[in-house]
This record gives C-alpha cells, structure tokens and sequence, in this order.
C-alpha cells in the first residue's frame, strides 16, 4: 500500500481534507482512525457523504486501524489515513503502525494548549508526544493545506524537546 | 488560467472567498467586487468593466454571481452585449461552487467549467438526514 498521508486533524473528513488533500495526493481510500465515530454510525455515515463516491471509506476504531495498517490489506491503492488527535496517532505507532511520516494538520485551540498557527495548538503532553515521535526518525509535517508552507515544527513550538 | 469574477451585493463575495481559501489554499487571478448601498448600477458597472478587460483574451473570464436577478448580476447581463469582453456568468454562487471554479480552472475550457458548475449545483443542496435517517433516533 502506498500510504500517502497520515494525517492528525481534529476534524477530521471536512472541507481541507476532501477539497485540498484528496485531489493533490490522489488517494482512493480514506481510513478513518477514531474511536468515537466508529462507535456512531450517523457520524460514520456523515463521512461517508462528505467523501466522493469513488474514494473507498473505513471509519474504524484506532486500534483496529492500526492493525489494519500493520497487515496492509490494501494492494496498490492509494491510502490516506486520519486520526483525530496526537494522542491517537501516537498510540498507533506506539503499537507498530508503520507511519515515516506524520502530517500535523489541525489540532485546534483549547483550554491548556499552546497556540502556535490558527490550526496548530497543543497541549504538554501533546508536545512530549510530537517530540517522541521525532525522535523515532518520523518526519513530521505542519501544513493544513498542501499549498501551505511547511514550518519545521521545532520552530512553531520552540519549547518542545523540554516540555 | 480563467480569471474569476465574484460579483454580490455587500461583502458576500470576499468573506466566500476567504472561506475557500481556508479550504484550497491561497488563490491568484480572483476579483471580488460587492455592490455597496450607495453604489449606482452604473458605477458598479464600470468596476465589472475593468475587471473583464483584463481578461478578455480567449481563455476568459468566469464571473460567479450571487443571485439571478439582482443588480450584480444584471449589470454582468448588460455588459455580455460588448464583444470585446470575455466571459460567462453562473448565478447562485456558494462555498462549493466556488471551490470548483478554483480547482478546474487550470484546465477545463470556460463554457465547460460552467456548465459544470450549474450541473454540480444541485448536488450542494441536500438533505443529509433523509439519508440518514436510519441512523437517526425515532421521533
């Protein structure tokens, strides 16, 4: 499978995603990784309408996504994945998912968060998690859009190796 | 590349392409003119005027209005008689049709991306929970 983004947005399938990503990187299947809309399923069916008819959508629990991304069922389609928070994704990798590198894309503001760009705020934790996952040797990406530029990350959050 | 147009009553236009932009990004060759309370037809003519002009070579213009029937987008009927500009004109403009405009403007022919947009514009307006209603608690 030719994983071609894995992204963290908190909103998950929403305009950025489906009018800016999906078209540039061309993926076919959308992997939703979130726990809670895979337990809904008027939010799993809402994904499924926002997406187009020919772009495949699994919107699974985190754990099973990561399991998924372990066997690779995919063949040569085109996967984009999404989790909804750092702490998601970082379990994932945590588990083995195989993900070089991580698009950072929307973690939004909020009561105990650093806020760095209008799309980019993170908590302590989350910021001891992005620092982890740097060290692991997974690169890791700061645009919304594809179009965007990409600020290395130490530099949105210059406190972060020591958070 | 078509040159875009948005032509609306007040500031309907810009705050629609600041919307698009947070979705596909920052956009060139766009223009935005609004029609203010005080503005004559006529002098929002003249703005429309200029605004074609400078794409009135073949490739065109694309002039998204917001309403059929309204001043912007009678203004834009008026000037459609001068064969020295360029353009088509698609009424009932909203997020999803701009967003369109923008992503196949590099390629598709004018009166093609057009008609893409009328065809498409149906599709913008739903109602999800019909679709839904499965899903949904009973009433």
């Amino acid at each position: 499978m030719p994983l071609v983004l894995a992204r963290i947005d908190d909103r998950l399938i929403h305009g950025q995603v489906v009018e800016g990503w999906l078209r540039v990187i061309q993926a076919q299947r959308i992997v939703v990784a979130n726990d809670r809309a895979a337990a809904d399923p008027l939010q799993g069916g809402l994904m499924r309408l926002a997406v187009p008819d020919e772009v495949a959508l699994d919107v699974l629990p985190v754990d099973a996504a990561t399991a998924r991304l372990k066997e690779n069922p995919w063949g040569n389609e085109r996967v984009m994945v999404l989790f909804g928070s750092v702490a998601d994704l970082a379990r994932a990798v945590e588990a083995g998912a195989p993900l070089p590198q991580v698009n950072l894309g929307g973690v939004h503001d909020g009561p105990g968060r650093t806020q760095a760009t209008p799309h980019l705020s993170l908590t302590v934790e989350e910021k001891r998690a992005v620092a982890s996952l740097l060290r692991r040797g997974i690169a890791v990406d700061t645009r919304s859009l594809p179009t965007a530029d990409n600020v290395p990350v130490r530099t949105l959050f210059p406190d972060m190796e020591t958070a | 590349m078509i040159g875009i147009v948005l032509v609306s009553h007040g500031g309907l236009g810009n705050e629609l392409l600041s919307c698009a932009e947070s979705v596909v990004g920052k956009q060139a060759n766009v223009r935005v003119l609004g029609l203010g309370p005080s503005d004559s037809p006529d002098t929002f003519e003249g703005r429309v005027r200029e605004a074609l002009e400078a794409w009135s070579g073949p490739t065109g213009a694309l002039v998204l209005s917001d309403m059929m029937g309204g001043t912007p987008c009678n203004v834009c009927l008026r000037l459609a008689r001068d064969p020295k500009l360029h353009f088509e004109l698609v009424t009932g403009m909203n997020l999803p049709m701009l967003i369109t405009a923008l992503a196949n403007r590099h390629y598709m022919p004018l009166a093609q991306l057009a008609q893409k947009l009328v065809d498409d514009a149906a599709r913008s307006a739903q109602r999800p929970l019909q679709k839904l209603r499965d899903h949904l608690p009973p009433a």
